[in-house]
């Protein structure tokens, strides 16, 4: 059951590494708008 | 000339109403506006605009394009924040309007950053040297009409949802992982591994009840200080009594903890209540929308000897203004120069339009139909009777109404407090401290009242998505209950049973044989041709639809308030109301004399809109009774109570008069628009705004509707039935489970890890219950 003691951690840190994603992404107001870039899709680049 | 009568404008793609008359690069177009807007886009290389609208939004409603003369010059009296800049766009339908929005940034020079959020209409710009003008004029030359907004109610919307989303984000993330913890020790794991997943619970439990778990506290501190207990009070003591209880089990080596329940509880809620509050917002969106009064006007400046643009809000009494044709008065004032007709639907809810002269007292909000007035300010914006109306109706007090669920959420959470409080004190009193509080835990985390706390909002506010599907946007939740209990329904006419415009209903050929039907028509089109006059705007409508042609005519004069008249192959001709027109006539006839004998007659009406007589035979059927009062004249509103066969009306009534009718109905739906409307609109128990109206009905009112017609309506008060049956129904399963289980908690039969797993089980059982809409037809 040792090996607990390695993967808690592991996924504790993958987790941590989402989370911090997360409130990063929410920061820059990356879900302020969630009705223009599905439409914006659909637009070519020129 | 063609007469094709299927043609559609390149631009908006409505009906071109007179063919080849705008044409550009043989296109053809409905109005100059739309015209306009294309010659800018070719210009500028930007008519791959057109492909791209075909492209990803064919079906799109568009509106013909229509130019405000200003030239935006007052908007740059306001200071800018940090450079940026927002306008509520008002013609954005389709993803090529992001497009089209965000080449701004190639076209203006100085502005560095564009962006349009096409579900809110605002459009965001980032400006280093250009000015707020600049921008607002490219945007009208791209069609679309720029309102300023406040930015700060943006600012707090946004800040708002962002710390709502970190909460809810970091509650579930923390949610998770915790419950792969308890997994494990409900699975069975013991000693150390336990030991250590209890502390690693511990760890991931800090930021929900120290973060996530904040609001909770902060309100059930606002609810105590206010005497009136919400569900928060019992959910900030169930996450502080459980956590501490839990730490303090860690500490000592017990393996009894709830961090699960915990997390899982807050999780939920605060997913509730962000959906709630996305829903609120959405909502508070569209009463941003600036309609009612013109940001800015053109006053004379005696210095410059010139009309200049001012912010209609700094206009002073005695200045003069210039309102030109399709304007809004900006104020209160007096005409000076110039007659001309107003649309005055929005004050006073008369359908015709007012004739205003030198002398003429001219009010705020109204609209000029016909020619340029100058009119002299006897009161500033502020002052205006608009204003006033719009005040008293802000400060109308609602009846107080003590909603269900907070009453049994108060109870709930009361008994549990009072018997909470006296366990404890018999647990101190025996000396069975440790027992009694585990008594207490348990009682606290199984009676969370989740069908209150999670149920009721989440009902209510599929009920409100299930309203906007309907086209009804609801304010504020309350109105589903109402709508339930209500006696009486008070409609306003104009623009609520009909639909606010006048059409031909029919027209007699008086000698027929002596002109053919298509010449008749095609003279009366001619002779309308360029009149803004409703009527005018009605029988060229009709005539557009019998193929009328246009006709050249010599001597074309219109004189306002009687006609128009013109020559024609020597005789004269003369469009005007018939001479022998009853006074009570619900109708208005408008005759065509040729050499003043009558030719043909066209009978003019409000039309009723189709859906009326249906929504009106459902409140009769369900033995709601119906009255109509409105401000028009007796003979037409007396006609339309007959043709609906409404049980009573009242013709004639000023907005003191509805609100008199209103106050006298104390469980009525009041359902009108315009501005006259809003006080009603307000005082009534509930009061729905139909489209079209103003913003300040939808600020009075409880709900709105964004489509034309009542069927809504009828929608909303089936929808409530069902909202409210889901509702009892939640609290009837609550009531049982309360009881049930709290019984089993007090008696210490629960442990209150027991009570951790039965909570999320009743908050499950409640939630399936919300999402199963029963199917209620049209039945009270």
């Amino acid at each position: 059951m040792n090996i607990v003691l390695l993967l808690l951690p592991a996924s504790l840190c993958l987790a941590l590494i989402f989370v911090v994603a997360f409130i990063w992404a929410t920061r820059k107001g990356q879900y302020d708008d969630l009705d223009t870039p599905p439409e914006k899709i659909l637009l070519d680049d020129d | 000339m063609s007469t094709s009568t299927n043609l559609n404008c390149y631009h908006c793609g409505t009906l071109v109403s007179k063919p080849d008359a705008y044409v550009f690069n043989t296109h053809q177009f409905c109005c100059a506006g739309c015209l306009t807007v294309y010659e800018f886009l070719t210009q500028n290389n930007l008519e791959a605009y057109y492909s791209l609208k075909d492209k990803v939004a064919p079906n799109a409603q568009r509106e013909p394009v229509s130019f405000s003369k200003d030239n935006f010059k007052a908007l740059d009296e306001d200071v800018l924040k940090n450079g940026e800049l927002c306008f509520f766009l008002e013609g954005v339908h389709c993803a090529a309007c992001i497009w089209l929005v965000e080449k701004v940034k190639d076209h203006v020079p100085g502005v560095t950053e564009a962006r349009l959020d096409l579900g809110r209409q605002l459009a965001y710009f980032k400006l280093s040297q250009a000015k707020a003008s600049d921008v607002a004029k490219v945007l009208s030359r791209l069609g679309y009409t720029p309102h300023t907004v406040e930015n700060n109610q943006k600012e707090l919307f946004i800040r708002a949802n962002r710390s709502a989303l970190l909460r809810l984000g970091i509650a579930g993330a923390c949610m998770g992982n915790i419950m792969m913890m308890s997994v494990a020790i409900y699975g069975g794991a013991t000693g150390h591994i336990a030991h250590l997943f209890n502390w690693v619970s511990v760890v991931l439990s800090l930021p929900v009840i120290f973060y996530c778990a904040l609001p909770f506290y902060k309100q059930a501190l606002a609810s105590f200080k206010a005497k009136h207990f919400t569900i928060d009070v019992p959910l900030a003591l169930g996450i502080v009594g459980a956590s501490g209880v839990s730490f303090i089990n860690v500490m000592q080596g017990r393996d009894v903890v709830y961090f699960d329940s915990i997390a899982m509880l807050v999780f939920l809620i605060l997913s509730t209540r962000y959906l709630l509050q996305k829903i609120h917002q959405w909502a508070q969106d569209l009463s941003l929308n600036p309609w009612i009064f013109p940001k800015t006007a053109s006053v004379w400046n005696p210095s410059t000897q010139s009309f200049i643009p001012v912010l209609a809000s700094k206009i002073a009494i005695g200045d003069t203004v210039c309102v030109a044709v399709d304007e809004l008065i900006p104020v209160d004032g007096v005409v000076i120069q110039g007659e001309s007709w107003l649309d005055v639907a929005s004050i006073t809810g008369e359908s015709q339009p007012q004739l205003v002269k030198r002398e003429s007292f001219v009010f705020a909000g109204t609209r000029n139909t016909h020619s340029e007035l100058h009119i002299k300010a006897i009161q500033t914006q502020e002052a205006s009777r608009l204003s006033e109306t719009l005040k008293q109706a802000q400060s109308q007090q609602r009846p107080a109404l003590v909603s269900l669920s907070d009453f049994w959420a108060s109870v709930l959470v009361s008994v549990v407090l009072v018997i909470s409080a006296g366990i404890l004190i018999w647990g101190w009193y025996f000396n069975a401290g440790y027992q009694a509080f585990d008594r207490v835990l348990a009682l606290l985390v199984v009676t969370c009242p989740c069908a209150l706390g999670v149920a009721v909002p989440l009902t209510l506010t599929l009920a409100m998505k299930k309203a906007s599907k309907h086209h009804v946007l609801v304010k504020n939740p309350d109105v589903f209950e109402k709508l339930t209990q209500i006696q009486t329904v008070i409609v306003d006419k104009t623009g609520t049973l009909t639909t606010g415009t006048l059409d031909v209903k029919q027209w007699t050929p008086i000698l027929p044989h002596r002109f053919s039907d298509h010449f008749i028509l095609s003279m009366v089109f001619s002779l309308e041709e360029v009149s803004h006059h409703p009527i005018a705007q009605a029988l060229r409508r009709f005539c557009l639809t019998q193929q009328a042609n246009t006709i050249e005519l010599q001597n074309r004069v219109e004189k306002i308030g009687v006609g128009v008249f013109a020559d024609y192959e020597g005789l004269h001709y003369a469009l005007k109301q018939l001479n022998e027109t009853e006074e009570s006539s619900p109708q208005t006839q408008i005759a065509l004399y040729v050499q003043e004998q009558v030719v043909a007659v066209f009978y003019l009406e409000d039309t009723l809109r189709q859906d009326s007589k249906e929504v009106i035979d459902f409140f009769k059927q369900n033995k709601i009774s119906t009255l109509l009062v409105s401000g028009d004249s007796s003979g037409v509103v007396k006609a339309v109570a007959k043709q609906l066969r409404l049980h009573d009306w009242v013709a004639n009534a000023m907005p003191d008069d509805k609100l008199k009718w209103v106050n006298a109905n104390p469980k009525a739906l009041f359902v009108g628009d315009g501005a006259n409307d809003a006080a009603a609109l307000k005082a009534a128990w509930v009061g729905i705004a139909v489209q079209g109206s103003l913003e300040m009905s939808w600020k009075a009112a409880d709900a709105c509707l964004i489509s034309s017609g009542l069927k809504p309506i009828q929608h909303s008060v089936t929808l409530s039935h069902s909202a409210l049956h889901i509702i009892k129904r939640n609290l009837w399963l609550s009531v049982v489970y309360n009881v049930l289980f709290g019984g089993l908690a007090i008696g210490g039969y629960i442990t209150p890890l027991w009570a951790a797993v039965f909570m999320p089980l009743s908050s499950l059982t409640v939630v399936i219950s919300s999402l199963m809409w029963p199917k209620i037809k049209d039945v009270l």
